[in-house]
């Protein structure tokens, strides 16, 4: 009987512990048992203007302000957080590493790992064992644990541990660039570029065999023992390579080649993307997840950023192919919606985070005259909007806004000629220095990397602000102390700067180099950004609830999303309740 | 006995006499790299002598130690040297500030029409190689240029619907026949390319077997040493421990880098991760 009672007091003790552990965040009562949030990278106010977007205008709006700066790592992780990026440790798109003196990418750590410090709030709504599924938020790679599934999203790499990187396949000598290769004959024997290796001090990239016989307008490309046809002007299906990085290792990937004519032979080939299937790192919670989809939907874009704007940029591929391929990966990114939003429909409660960002890249190109984009996106709204029931609130936003980019500034240029750098030599149009190649470190007080940040001495902080303020093209200037807060601020630049609207910094500035002026056009076709002042590109905030700010800011999201769902925002975020 | 670079030898001789019958006033363009020496050998073996002049476009901005060789190799080979420099666009400060290609077509291309002017030369023998650089693969060992000097392909006089009789000759080349085209009209200049078919590691074979002195350049010094030798600022070592014709042949046998590639190194590879975020 005794040992009957234990048992008893056991399973209870048990019980009750596990229930605390559970709703670890303070439970209050739930507005709504479900939160849908569809988050449109870079939707500008005005695109939801238009009186023929009807869905959007059953909702209630706000803009919402951005984070400082306005890049989308940066912004996404303020919402996903709540808390500014001195409790988040995110603050441009790329950082420095003081330690080795090099810039880098603020996706990941050197192993890959995540950078993002603070707790985001599909991590809480987890804990609170509410069922979280998050589709392709920025910065989530790697996956973490949800008590449902996560795909990441902008942070996946290429099979080369890289952001993107096409190739370009002629038998035009002409066709110049640093990603063509030179084929000759027929067939055509080449090869796809893959996973990289290090061999002593170099970098070695693996390759795997690729065969192309032409005939009559069409290529049957061989990889692998398998074959695929294409014909001109048309896309082939994914093809999946094996590379062998070692003995007993090989690497998935897969990729898509379009045909743009066979004579000349010029085919374009997509970054070899890491294969859902056969993942060289997990790109999804559970591990299994990304092939249960492709399973489903068939093989999909797993880059994070997967539009290629580099192939259109360098004119190796047009419009049409760069509107097709967009179509393409927004088309996937609706049947991972609808196969989550099925599942999320019929459940009691959960919280469902979708991000579609091929906006962004379209609004990069082609600015405001993407209106066929947002109608469909009023469309898709709509059909969402009729499908849920009471019980859910929905949320749809947007990281930033947009403005244009005419204009480039080289803030190292400027500092280098007012005597805050020291160079070893001259600055000239063909040797930007990257990397700080030429930088003196003994005789340099000041420098910038990435797109809005400068890094200097503490003493001359208040000097550089005063000056920097005078510079052509930029609006204000930031002391890290005065906008950021929390224990990460030791690693935020000195300074950000924020750019006014037609203003942004070098690609050249962001990378540690120079351009011979300060400011310079922007001739690309890349004619849009939003890497300004924050105060010129705040995003959009529409919710089915009434909400009590006038001025939202990003930070207030998280808050409100844990609130809704009846969970008490922890006291370390940054903003409000808007309920 | 003829093994493989017996054969690979004595098609570069065939091509050689071919030359000799079917032009005129052809000469060597030489940049005193190791091919264009391995063919200036070849030649001397030959004929007994070297039987063309050999043209050096001088770009002022060759290695100190390729003037000096060049000079040794002269005396020990005794050819008639023709060193050619655009003077105009060097006094004009031409250079490779001014970009890679701009310098290059003014210090080479400008040049060598400037020679062709001067000298009449119908032909140019050059020790290019198939397997040297992607485009070079199209190659042919008689490859005929216009006045532009871009390469006259079958493709193009197709297009333009001229009849120069080019194609039909460019197509019968056959390798194995020992047929090649050498009967031209209408061409500016025709690069003859005798060494097309043999690879670095036959050059660097050669080399050992008939003793050829080459630049001391292309052996290691200090863990590095050239691979190809081109002007100064255009040209960088790589890293190697190589410093015998043994140790290079014995690299070249372990790495399958291309030759004008090189590799990358960490910083590069860096540089290529930052540009691949695409915020051009």
């Amino acid at each position: 009987m005794k040992r009957v009672l234990f048992f008893l007091l056991f399973i209870l003790t048990a019980f009750i512990i596990f229930r605390y552990i559970e709703s670890s965040s303070v439970q209050m009562e739930p507005k709504y048992r479900k939160v849908l949030v569809i988050g449109i990278d870079g939707m500008d106010p005005k695109q939801g203007e238009r009186t023929e977007m009807p869905n959007f205008r059953k909702l209630e709006f706000h803009t919402l302000d951005t984070s400082l700066p306005p890049h989308s790592p940066v912004a996404w992780t303020t919402i996903a957080t709540g808390v500014n990026p001195g409790r988040h440790n995110i603050f441009d798109f790329i950082r420095w590493d003081s330690r080795e003196k090099l810039p880098k990418l603020s996706l990941w750590e050197d192993d890959y790992s995540s950078i993002v410090k603070a707790e985001p709030l599909w991590r809480i709504t987890s804990k609170a064992g509410i069922p979280t599924t998050v589709i392709r938020y920025p910065v989530t790679f790697p996956p973490e644990k949800v008590k449902g599934s996560m795909l990441s999203g902008l942070g996946v790499p290429d099979v080369k541990g890289f952001l993107s990187g096409y190739s370009f396949y002629t038998d035009d000598i002409s066709v110049m660039g640093k990603k063509v290769i030179h084929v000759q004959g027929n067939p055509i024997e080449t090869y796809v570029s893959g996973p990289r290796k290090q061999e002593g001090d170099n970098v070695v990239d693996v390759r795997v065999p690729m065969k192309i016989a032409l005939n009559d307008g069409k290529a049957v490309v061989s990889i692998d023992g398998k074959t695929y046809d294409v014909k001109e002007g048309g896309w082939s299906d994914w093809i999946r390579v094996k590379f062998k990085t070692g003995f007993l290792s090989e690497v998935y990937g897969i990729c898509k080649v379009y045909l743009m004519s066979s004579e000349p032979f010029k085919m374009y080939l997509t970054t070899v993307q890491i294969d859902p299937e056969n993942p060289m790192f997990d790109i999804s919670y559970t591990k299994e997840y990304s092939a249960e989809l492709a399973r489903e939907m068939g093989l999909f874009y797993t880059l994070g950023m997967p539009e290629d704007t580099d192939a259109l940029n360098d004119n190796m591929i047009d419009d049409k192919i760069f509107l097709e391929q967009c179509d393409e990966i927004e088309a996937e990114r609706d049947k991972m919606f609808w196969k989550e939003f099925e599942k999320f429909n019929k459940q009691e409660k959960g919280l469902l985070v979708v991000v579609y960002d091929t906006s962004d890249r379209l609004q990069h190109i082609y600015g405001e005259n993407v209106s066929d984009y947002f109608l469909k996106k009023d469309r898709f709204l709509g059909e969402v909007l009729s499908r849920i029931d009471n019980n859910t609130a929905v949320i749809v936003l947007s990281d930033h806004g947009f403005t244009t980019f005419d204009k480039a500034v080289s803030v190292n240029t400027w500092l280098a000629e007012n005597g805050y750098i020291a160079l070893t030599r001259e600055i000239s149009a063909e040797d930007e220095g990257a990397l700080f190649e030429y930088v003196d470190w003994d005789h340099t007080k000041a420098f910038s990397v990435g797109f809005n940040s400068v890094y200097c001495d503490e003493k001359i902080t208040n000097e550089l602000v005063e000056k920097l303020g005078k510079v052509e093209g930029i609006f204000k200037v930031y002391r890290k102390e005065d906008v950021y807060s929390g224990i990460y601020i030791e690693e935020a630049p000195n300074i950000i700067l924020g750019f006014k609207p037609g203003y942004r910094m070098s690609w050249q500035n962001a990378v540690g180099g120079f351009t011979p002026e300060v400011v310079f056009e922007n001739t690309k076709k890349w004619r849009n950004d939003h890497l300004v002042d924050p105060s010129y590109v705040p995003g959009v905030l529409y919710t089915n609830f009434k909400t009590n700010k006038e001025k939202p800011h990003q930070v207030d999201v998280a808050p409100t999303i844990l609130s809704l769902l009846g969970l008490k925002p922890p006291e370390e975020m940054d903003g409000d309740d808007l309920t | 006995m003829r093994d493989h670079l017996n054969e690979l030898e004595s098609k570069t001789i065939y091509i050689l006499r071919e030359v000799r019958v079917q032009f005129k006033n052809p000469a060597f363009l030489c940049s005193f790299g190791k091919d264009s020496v391995t063919m200036l050998y070849i030649a001397k073996k030959a004929f007994g002598e070297i039987p063309f002049p050999v043209v050096h476009l001088d770009t002022g901005f060759k290695f100190p130690e390729m003037y000096a060789y060049r000079d040794r190799l002269q005396k020990e080979l005794g050819f008639k040297l023709i060193i050619a420099r655009n003077e105009d666009a060097s006094k004009k400060g031409m250079g490779p500030e001014k970009g890679h290609f701009e310098c290059c077509n003014s210090l080479k291309t400008d040049n060598l029409k400037q020679v062709i002017a001067k000298y009449g030369f119908d032909a140019f023998i050059l020790g290019i190689r198939r397997d040297e650089h992607g485009i070079r693969a199209k190659e042919r060992y008689f490859s005929p240029r216009d006045n532009d000097f871009k390469w006259k392909t079958s493709r193009m006089s197709r297009k333009e619907g001229t009849d120069s009789g080019l194609e039909s000759l460019q197509d019968s080349e056959m390798s194995g026949w020992d047929l090649y085209a050498s009967v031209y009209k209408d061409s500016s200049h025709v690069r003859i390319h005798p060494l097309l078919h043999w690879s670095e590691i036959d050059v660097w074979s050669y080399i050992k077997r008939n003793n050829i002195k080459v630049n001391p350049m292309y052996f290691a010094k200090e863990g590095k040493r050239f691979r190809s030798l081109g002007c100064m600022p255009c040209t960088a070592p790589m890293e190697s421990n190589a410093s015998t014709v043994e140790e290079i042949i014995k690299e070249l046998e372990e790495t399958q880098v291309e030759e004008r590639h090189g590799r990358l190194s960490t910083k590069e590879h860096n540089m290529e991760k930052l540009r691949s975020l695409g915020y051009m």
